[in-house]
């Protein structure tokens, strides 16, 4: 989901600041396949490395390497709760957490800010807005369709709160009906889903995603069960809603889908402030 | 190079139990060498021929080749095959040089569909592109406009300038040498990274497009005013 500006604008601050782990490796995904951005970020980093003339490598090239490395052999031990997890993002010090959203399957629980209203109970998707460039706080809005609107630019996280579920889906629906496997990514469809930690309160999910001016809004589906989940069993879900010519706008669950679900509306508004 | 895990036996254990404090440790002291290695080449034989790599020159390429030696060299099995006794240092670059091995011979098969047309004549003589001038041609530009901004420097940034980004001094030894606090001393070098940045904007050495994300630090500093 990369753009050009996107990817422009992560360069220079990798070189500038640094990146969180996962954008940095979602940067060189993208610039294995551009030239265009790539040359800029070799130029950048041509500067960086001209400041260092001592090394082959600059220090903190090599720091960036080494965190890429260290995540993938040897992640970090998964943490527990809002707070250790606002600690995990230690790393991602130009991060600041803006708002929450909380979507569980209870009535009493609206837009609140982190940590009051949690509960623990029953099972639920949530989203993290994070901006990756400023420090100010917004706030979501969310209707009675439970869309999130997330302004261009920011990156959003996925969370979920679980009582004794073993195991989640998560997939996003467009209006065209275009499919996008958030959880766990395509190519592991057939693991069953991301293991789930009992008693969970708003874990993180694994991945983050920048929200560019050119994404469409989703509906995200979550799907919940004690087994791993048959992930074709959620396509031809997905297939059935086509069918049925529902907006996802409306549709809170796939249907025909023996399967705990909770779902949110992702929305994606115009940047502001910039 | 010190073997900081033949010496070290506790680090040695917690490195093979796949630490990530111990992995971090590793990587950071071997890293700059592996780097040496993939950027300066090596020759090796392949197919019964003599082969020379001349090393990555593109800096994208030598760090996903580092990511890449590391992560081999991380993998449980590559971390239990270690002795313990040899030189790390050996041993990695092995990993290093089998990795380039790997590439070469998996290009040799990508182009073993490919011939060279005898039939068809040159359409003219010039010699092939190498990419070596536009690398040079580029690392000078750098060198002048980097000549540029500092000449337009005051006297503090100046020498900030110099211990910081050409001597690589730490700030506690820039403050120690030249008697200014920690904080000016960071706060000035905040100022010139904003400004270098600046200034390669302004003198077309970066992408226009990517200009509006210059750092957050936004007080200009004296020395990129023209």
């Amino acid at each position: 989901m990369m753009n050009h500006k996107n990817a422009l604008r992560d360069a220079q601050e990798l070189v500038a600041k640094g990146l969180p782990t996962r954008r940095h490796r979602r940067l060189r995904e993208h610039l294995r396949g551009c030239d265009d951005c790539m040359r800029h970020y070799e130029r950048l980093r041509a500067v960086e490395d001209a400041l260092t003339p001592a090394s082959v490598i600059s220090d903190v090239a090599l720091e960036r390497i080494g965190a890429l490395v260290l995540d993938e052999v040897s992640p970090p031990a998964t943490r527990r709760g809002y707070w250790a997890w606002v600690g995990g993002l230690g790393t991602v010090s130009a991060m600041a957490l803006m708002l929450v959203l909380v979507s569980p399957r209870t009535p009493d629980d609206e837009l609140t800010p982190r940590g009051v209203t949690a509960t623990g109970n029953g099972h639920g998707l949530a989203a993290f807005v994070v901006d990756p460039t400023r420090g100010d706080v917004a706030r979501a809005t969310v209707g009675a369709d439970r869309r999130v609107i997330v302004p261009a630019g920011k990156v959003v996280q996925l969370a979920y709160r679980n009582a004794a579920y073993r195991y989640v889906m998560v997939v996003g629906v467009d209006a065209s009906h275009e499919v996008q496997w958030y959880h766990p990514a395509e190519q592991e469809r057939a693991s069953g889903g991301v293991a789930l930690v009992a008693g969970a309160i708003d874990e993180p999910l694994p991945g983050a995603w920048s929200i560019d001016r050119d994404m469409t809004p989703q509906r995200l589906f979550a799907v919940f069960a004690d087994a791993p989940i048959d992930a074709e069993a959620v396509t031809r879900a997905v297939e059935r809603l086509r069918a049925s010519g529902q907006s996802v706008r409306n549709a809170e669950r796939l249907p025909g889908l023996a399967y705990a679900q909770d779902s949110l509306l992702l929305d994606i508004a115009e940047p502001t402030g910039h | 190079m010190s073997c900081i895990l033949s010496e070290d036996r506790a680090l040695l254990d917690r490195f093979r139990r796949g630490e990530r404090d111990a992995l971090g440790r590793v990587f950071s002291h071997y890293a700059p060498h592996v780097a040496s290695l993939l950027k300066s080449g090596f020759g090796f034989s392949a197919g019964g021929q003599r082969v020379r790599f001349g090393g990555y020159k593109r800096t994208f390429e030598l760090e996903d080749a580092l990511q890449e030696v590391f992560k081999r060299a991380f993998s449980e099995r590559a971390r239990m095959s270690y002795d313990g006794l040899r030189p790390y240092a050996a041993y990695v670059a092995v990993i290093a040089r089998n990795l380039v091995i790997d590439q070469y011979a998996s290009r040799k098969r990508e182009l073993s569909h490919f011939s060279f047309d005898e039939s068809a004549a040159p359409e003219n003589d010039t010699a092939p592109e190498t990419g070596r001038p536009e690398r040079e041609l580029l690392a000078g530009e750098l060198r002048a406009i980097l000549a540029d901004f500092r000449a337009k420097l005051d006297q503090r940034e100046q020498t900030i300038f110099t211990l910081r980004f050409e001597e690589n001094l730490s700030h506690a030894a820039i403050t120690e040498r030249t008697g200014l606090t920690a904080s000016q001393v960071k706060t000035t070098e905040a100022k010139l990274r904003v400004a270098l940045m600046k200034h390669l904007h302004k003198h077309g050495y970066l992408d226009e497009r990517a200009s509006h994300v210059t750092p957050a630090a936004e007080a200009a500093p004296s020395g990129d005013n023209g």
